[in-house]
């Protein structure tokens, strides 16, 4: 099998005592969406910064297409496309300027940057924004810019970084897209880190969770979502935290696959929990226990997280 | 390819900046406004006035010159002089040498008899006052109302009669030995009593025919003693006051002048009486002040060389802020993230600034013509200094870029370098220096050429305003070239590490 992105033992600490990164072993196949999912701290951006070669690690090795990232680095520069958390642009260019100046710093031929520019702004939506300077782009347009710098010498790896963070639903949705396409049609490998754990259900082939600087597990979103139980999930919030006899009372009753609670709300899984639901009522009646809210969903990698972790991602 | 992107990227920044266009360019060109309204038409070395307390306390010398009895009155003499001592018109230099030329054996003695004041001149040097007393006028330096007071002591005449007359004697001796050596040949041999007597009577003889053909007696001569005490003239001021300085210099080059035509003076009138035809020799070593007179030159000629310098000092802080914004906005992450290299980045990021400073040299140059500036050198040596001094300022940039951790700490170490590194310099006005060395390579060697803005000012203003060629500002020009390679080294080491490494 053909690896794009492979690392071995990585780890880095900033200090003696704690490690930003441990051991970390990844191997992400050619064309591959491969989602990096972590609360804030977890590792993600050192992680990403390594595979960069933007930060030299405590140990382990980095290889890009087999290549050692040490070795030979301006090659790899060419093959790496990397949209940072921040979006990083020159308020005074436009956004021609922006795509002009970086293609040249990656040694595009002319006769090719034309092309991908034309492409990017118009796969991107900024077509009537061509001429405008990036300090009077919108935040979502910003983004947009920020993506189409990372893809604007054509390469084979794809890192983004948290790429949909501040987003409109409007611009999530067509950066989403685009970023389906460029692995399905284009067979780019996207590595992608997010905290978001819809964004990378949606767009990840495989996802890693890391926390505290360790992969907890790494898996396709559908087995990881499958490992916590088939069936919905029922989110039941409740004025306080409910007493451990209702719980028992409702684990027990017939049909339910899982019950867990954070904090004030009760999560309950089971196969058609429709209609176990009147049961459920009952048992809250049975213990003097008002429903303040309830929400019927799937399982999510929320949901994964929280029973790897114990803690919910968003609160982690 | 990459470097030129860089520089254009860089460029295109610097000019829809309207902050940076108006702090690197308009800002010096501001600066240059003021200092030509400040020093375009006047200034110390322009036609000033200097106000002079004179205390005349000379007593004066007895002297008979054949025509009755007299007293010489020198300090009198000296004090006409100052005063009527003037700039000419065509020039911003004064010309003292053609008020002493009037100082002949007549004016001496209208002088001498306190007949004649001379006039004040209309573009006068001095504005003499001569009715203060000592404590009076010393008060009044201390105030700032007076620039300096002359105290002529009371043996000035009869020290300088004594100077005069111990030369004429010296002269007359020599020219009659000469003459009677020459002419009967005595000294062939070796002088006997026979021919010395012989010597004697010729000059008897000769007097008596001179005392006859003159109508004068030579018994009613009374000549001033050669022997006097030696006198000292005071001159008191302020020593922090340029005026000060400027008069001392001028009553000293007068007094200077002043000496040598009393001892002409003396002499011709000595031949008057000779009975020997004399030639007063030849000197061979002489003093001859002349001016020389640079039409229109004022301070500000001095000040545009120091105001170009000054702008390209004013880079360090628009370079250093500008590296600092790239490393702590994430430009150069995302830059280093592609191909480019350390190189193509300095490359990149020097072009435009020295491009901005080549502009700054043509529009001060312009501003400051246009103010009245006499710049008359080579300007492409001058392209060729500005822009070695613009890559010393880059290279402090890059030096301080890496040691500050913002722009706002970079702003603040460039202003605390760089405005300190002007007057150091000399950018604005000439400092002096402290000699770390007297000879290096032939030359005395300060403190402030361990800064290549020193050479960069020094070269500059041998170019523009002196006229010289590339050719005589070689030193300064390899010197600035040999510290700037020392700074680029520094900052790029320092910037390497700190802002470029992994």
């Amino acid at each position: 099998m053909d690896f794009a992105v492979v690392t071995r033992n990585l780890s880095k600490g900033y200090d003696r005592w704690t490690l930003a990164v441990d051991s970390l072993n990844i191997w992400i196949k050619t064309g591959e969406i491969f989602g990096l999912l972590g609360p804030n701290g977890a590792g993600k951006t050192t992680t990403i910064r390594m595979l960069l070669g933007l930060l030299r690690p405590t140990s382990g090795q980095v290889f890009i297409q087999g290549e050692l990232i040490t070795m030979g680095r301006q090659r790899i520069k060419a093959k790496l496309g990397v949209c940072p958390q921040e979006t990083v642009l020159w308020p005074e260019l436009t956004v021609l300027e922006h795509l002009q100046f970086i293609g040249n710093m990656y040694d595009v031929k002319r006769r090719d940057i034309k092309g991908n520019i034309q492409n990017l702004i118009k796969g991107l939506g900024l077509e009537d924004k061509r001429n405008v300077q990036a300090r009077k782009l919108s935040g979502g347009l910003k983004r947009r810019l920020n993506l189409a710098l990372a893809l604007v010498h054509d390469p084979d790896v794809v890192l983004l970084d948290e790429p949909s963070a501040g987003l409109d639903p409007q611009s999530r949705a067509l950066l989403w897209e685009r970023i389906s396409e460029l692995s399905k049609n284009r067979s780019k490998t996207i590595i992608l880190t997010t905290h978001s754990m819809e964004e990378a259900d949606r767009l990840s082939d495989r996802v890693g969770i890391l926390d505290h600087g360790k992969m907890l597990v790494l898996e396709t979103p559908e087995n990881l979502k499958k490992s916590i139980g088939e069936g919905d999930a029922l989110d039941i919030e409740l004025e306080g935290r409910p007493s451990d006899t209702l719980v028992d009372s409702i684990r027990q009753s017939t049909g339910i696959n899982e019950v867990s609670v954070y904090e004030n709300t009760l999560t309950i899984r089971a196969l058609n929990i429709m209609d176990k639901f009147p049961r459920i009522i009952e048992i809250f009646s049975s213990h003097g226990v008002a429903l303040k809210n309830t929400r019927l969903r799937p399982n999510s990698l929320e949901d994964v997280f929280l029973k790897l972790t114990g803690r919910s991602l968003r609160d982690a | 390819m990459r470097a030129i992107s860089i520089s254009l990227t860089v460029f295109r920044r610097m000019t829809r900046d309207f902050f940076t266009l108006f702090f690197a360019i308009l800002f010096p060109a501001f600066f240059l406004l003021i200092f030509a309204v400040a020093f375009g038409r006047s200034g110390p070395l322009r036609n000033q006035r200097l106000d002079l307390a004179v205390l005349n306390r000379d007593e004066g010398v007895a002297a008979n010159f054949g025509s009755g009895p007299d007293t010489l009155r020198l300090g009198a003499v000296l004090v006409d002089v100052l005063r009527s001592l003037s700039y000419p018109a065509s020039s911003n230099l004064m010309k003292s040498d053609s008020t002493l030329t009037s100082l002949d054996a007549d004016s001496l003695r209208l002088s001498a008899r306190g007949t004649r004041r001379a006039r004040a001149a209309e573009n006068a040097v001095f504005g003499v006052i001569d009715t203060l007393s000592e404590e009076k006028a010393l008060k009044r330096i201390a105030s700032g109302d007076l620039d300096a007071a002359l105290i002529i002591p009371a043996g000035f005449s009869k020290a300088t009669m004594a100077m005069a007359m111990q030369n004429v004697i010296e002269k007359m001796f020599s020219g009659a030995v000469d003459k009677f050596s020459s002419d009967s040949g005595l000294f062939k041999q070796k002088p006997t009593a026979s021919s010395v007597q012989k010597m004697i009577d010729d000059i008897s003889k000769k007097v008596e025919k001179k005392q006859q053909q003159a109508g004068v007696s030579y018994s009613s001569i009374s000549l001033p003693s050669r022997k006097a005490v030696p006198v000292t003239l005071e001159l008191a001021g302020d020593p922090s006051r340029l005026s000060f300085s400027m008069a001392s210099v001028v009553v000293n080059g007068v007094l200077e002048q002043f000496i040598k035509k009393v001892n002409e003076t003396s002499l011709k009138k000595a031949m008057d009486f000779s009975p020997i035809e004399i030639t007063p020799p030849k000197e061979l070593i002489s003093v001859k002040s002349s001016s020389i007179a640079v039409q229109g030159r004022t301070v500000f000629d001095y000040q545009v060389p120091g105001v170009i310098v000054f702008a390209l000092l004013m880079l360090v802080s628009l370079v250093s802020i500008n590296f600092a914004m790239d490393s702590s906005q994430g430009h150069l992450e995302r830059l280093r993230l592609t191909r480019m290299s350390v190189l193509d980045y300095f490359l990149g990021n020097t072009a435009p600034w020295a491009v901005l400073s080549i502009v700054q040299l043509f529009l001060l140059f312009g501003v400051g013509s246009a103010l009245g500036y006499h710049g008359r050198g080579n300007i492409l040596t001058a392209v060729g200094i500005v822009v070695l001094t613009s890559l010393s300022s880059i290279s402090l940039a890059l030096i301080i870029a890496g040691l500050a951790k913002n722009e706002k700490q970079a702003s603040a170490i460039s202003t605390l370098i760089a405005v300190p590194m002007s007057f150091l310099s000399g950018a604005f006005f000439p400092i002096g220096d402290v000699i770390l060395t007297k000879n290096l390579f032939g030359r005395p060697f300060g403190i402030a050429e361990l800064s290549p803005w020193t050479h960069g000012t020094k070269a500059l203003m041998a170019v523009l305003t002196f006229g010289k060629s590339a050719h005589e500002v070689l030193w300064y020009v390899a010197w600035q070239a040999a510290l700037t390679l020392i700074l680029f080294a520094i900052g790029l080491s320092l910037f390497s590490k700190r802002r470029l490494t992994t």
